[in-house]
């Protein structure tokens, strides 16, 4: 299949799933999920993410995250959707983490647009309270870094793409690097989104791709878990794209866009 | 408004579907790699950039016939924790910012004087020798024989601590491979540069490198101090601390620059061509092994023609060497992207013939992938040459202009 016929099909592919009410619902929002949300950060609960955050907060790891200012009612030990603190080893609901989204799911725009307009509120010190930090709108990127690109590069939509396209391989980088194959994986989609921020950028694209990862890594858990994901790398060999072909480690088409 | 909201998200996928590795690159023969060997201070995105600054020098520098012979990697040595070391060391001084740390990390706010005294107490402290016992090296050297096996010369470029390994991996190759193997040498806290510890020798250090000359203060009396600092930049360039490859070294114009990007054309022109032991390709998996007699390598084609000492040739590519005495290497090629099939490659090995354990140590490089396995080989993997054991996967997939995309996977 060659590239126009990819771009024609692809579009229409989405438009029959668009009008056939795929992809499905938001997540339902289960009562001490929201209290946790609320507990977790106040500000996120009442505000218009919340919605988004019961995914990411939600079933066990909300429940021991808050453990002690949960919200104890209407939550029963069966499956309904809400996981109950002292029935975390049965309740069915307590089983599963908390999803991991795929990066840039359905509800979300395409990389690089809304520089300011969606953006979701400044989760402050409770985004550095965890590793993985706050995702509320589940678009694979921490809100804080969301906040970070869209407000530091408001003028460049694709400096935007690019540093979100970095912004979830970081993320992937310091939590989803257990051993050395998957840290070898993971340095490929690092590796492959700096070479798109050097081809958007080429004159400071080295420093504002740093820029990003001094932002990222603000905790020392997280720089922790990034110098482990780097000494996994240790004694490997990486052969390297050759710069004229950067432009195909973008993994959107910067030529597309204008800015 | 909804499918107005989807067709954005199709057009931001279509793009995705464009998004894959053009390997045009990956078809041509290259006749030399240069790898780039980081010091302790260096994370590997720092590795990767300063390739790429010696790949655009070298660009600029070279005829675009000469360029295109070139391939660049990285060796990649790792921070034995220096950095966290750092981190933990001014914690306090940086009141929770940690953020902060690393903007001075990558010298994007000026390096406060504090913080530079302390990364050159804990670099000056490092026990080489340590460094040294990690398996970085062993792998690094089996990359440079199996590149040297293709009839390639490597250079390596060694940044500070990346000395030290360079110097290593030469010691471990033997005098055939010594020839086509050579090093440019930068920032050494080593004292020789491949045995040569006079002024003769490729390096530069700057006079201005505070690392090096407290390493040197810290080691005056011992045969292991630095060599002397040789070169010296205009007042004013280069960072803080005078040791960065990149801020520092390769400083646009700087007479270190120049002098480095010198040393490497000529040792490029000076090394020699090596005895060709294996093909090079578009595909290459190598097994070497230990002493015992015979290990085996078989890699089962897409098209499902399985290639192994039985039957040497399959549709991709061949087995061109076989090995029957011991250390390998067996190695399998697609010599060329006429032949290179998308689909999958299973590599499996068999434990033929031998007495004790081994460790088997595959590499398989495919486009810019390199990943290097060491397998176990216990009493468990003998068996018939009918059915070895799977231990990697090589993906063959379509890339933008009917080019490539790979993945290697267990």
């Amino acid at each position: 299949m060659n590239i126009l016929q990819r771009m024609i099909l692809a579009p229409l592919l989405l438009l029959l799933f668009a009008s056939s009410g795929i992809p499905g619902e938001k997540a339902k929002l289960g009562p001490c999920v929201r209290q946790c949300v609320h507990a977790f950060n106040p500000a996120l609960a009442d505000s218009g993410a919340v919605e988004f955050m019961a995914d990411n907060f939600r079933a066990k790891e909300c429940v021991q995250t808050c453990k002690g200012f949960i919200y104890e009612g209407e939550c029963n030990s069966w499956a309904d959707g809400c996981c109950h603190a002292d029935y975390l080893e049965t309740d069915p609901d307590c089983q599963s983490g908390p999803p991991t989204p795929e990066p840039n799911p359905g509800n979300n725009p395409p990389p690089g647009t809304d520089p300011g307009d969606s953006l979701p509120p400044d989760p402050g010190e409770a985004g550095k309270a965890t590793l993985e930090g706050i995702d509320s709108d589940g678009d694979g990127i921490r809100d804080d870094i969301q906040r970070y690109i869209a407000l530091t590069y408001p003028n460049s939509q694709k400096t935007r793409a690019a540093l979100q396209q970095a912004a979830i391989a970081l993320q992937k980088t310091i939590l989803e690097s257990p051993d050395v194959e998957s840290a070898l994986n993971n340095t490929e989609l690092e590796a492959r989104a700096s070479e798109c921020i050097r081809y958007i950028r080429p004159g400071d694209g080295r420093k504002i791709d740093n820029m990003l990862l001094a932002e990222f890594l603000n905790t020392l858990d997280r720089s922790k878990a990034y110098l482990e994901y780097d000494s996994k790398l240790s004694g490997h060999v990486f052969g390297v794209k050759e710069i004229d072909e950067y432009r195909t480690s973008c993994s959107f088409d910067p030529d597309l866009m204008e800015d | 408004m909804k499918a107005f909201f989807y067709i954005m998200i199709a057009c931001f996928l279509g793009g995705m579907l464009l998004a894959e590795t053009s390997t045009a690159s990956i078809c041509e023969t290259k006749e030399a790699v240069i790898f780039f060997g980081n010091g302790v201070k260096s994370i590997k995105r720092d590795a990767r950039d300063s390739i790429e600054l010696i790949e655009k020098k070298l660009k600029a520098e070279l005829l675009p016939e000469e360029f295109k012979t070139l391939e660049f990697d990285i060796a990649y040595n790792g921070t034995h924790t220096l950095p966290l070391d750092l981190l933990e060391s001014v914690i306090q001084i940086l009141t929770g910012n940690i953020s902060k740390f690393w903007r001075y990390f990558f010298g994007l706010d000026p390096i406060p004087e504090w913080f530079a005294e302390k990364f050159i107490l804990l670099a000056s402290i490092l026990d080489n020798s340590a460094l040294l016992t990690t398996d970085s090296l062993a792998k690094h050297v089996n990359t440079y024989k199996t590149v040297i096996a293709e009839g390639k010369k490597v250079l390596l470029v060694a940044h500070s601590q990346g000395n030290l390994f360079g110097n290593q991996s030469y010691n471990l190759l033997d005098n055939r491979e010594r020839q086509s193997f050579g090093m440019v040498s930068v920032a050494t806290v080593d004292s020789n540069v491949l045995g040569i510890h006079t002024s003769d020798a490729p390096y530069t250090t700057l006079e201005s490198d505070k690392v090096i000359l407290a390493l040197i203060a810290a080691q005056l009396a011992l045969p292991t101090s630095p060599m002397e600092p040789n070169t010296e930049n205009h007042a004013g360039s280069g960072s803080f601390w005078g040791h960065s490859f990149i801020d520092s070294y390769m400083v646009e114009e700087s007479i270190s620059a120049t002098q480095i990007t010198g040393d490497i054309a000529a040792a490029l022109d000076n090394l020699a061509t090596s005895y060709q032991v294996v093909e090079s390709g578009a595909l290459t998996v190598s097994l070497t092994w230990g002493s015992e007699p015979d290990m085996d390598l078989h890699v089962y084609e897409p098209n499902g023609i399985q290639v192994f000492w039985n039957n040497l040739q399959g549709y991709s590519g061949a087995l061109d060497r076989d090995d029957r005495t011991g250390y390998g290497p067996e190695h399998y090629n697609v010599p060329s992207c006429d032949t290179l099939e998308r689909g999958v490659y299973h590599v499996a090995l068999d434990y033929f013939k031998g007495d004790s354990p081994e460790v088997a140590t595959l590499q398989i490089e495919a486009g810019q992938l390199v990943r290097t396995y060491e397998i176990p080989m216990g009493s468990e993997y003998y068996g018939s040459p009918d059915n070895p054991v799977v231990v990697a996967n090589i993906w063959v997939k379509s890339g933008e202009n009917s080019g490539y995309d790979f993945e290697i996977y267990k």
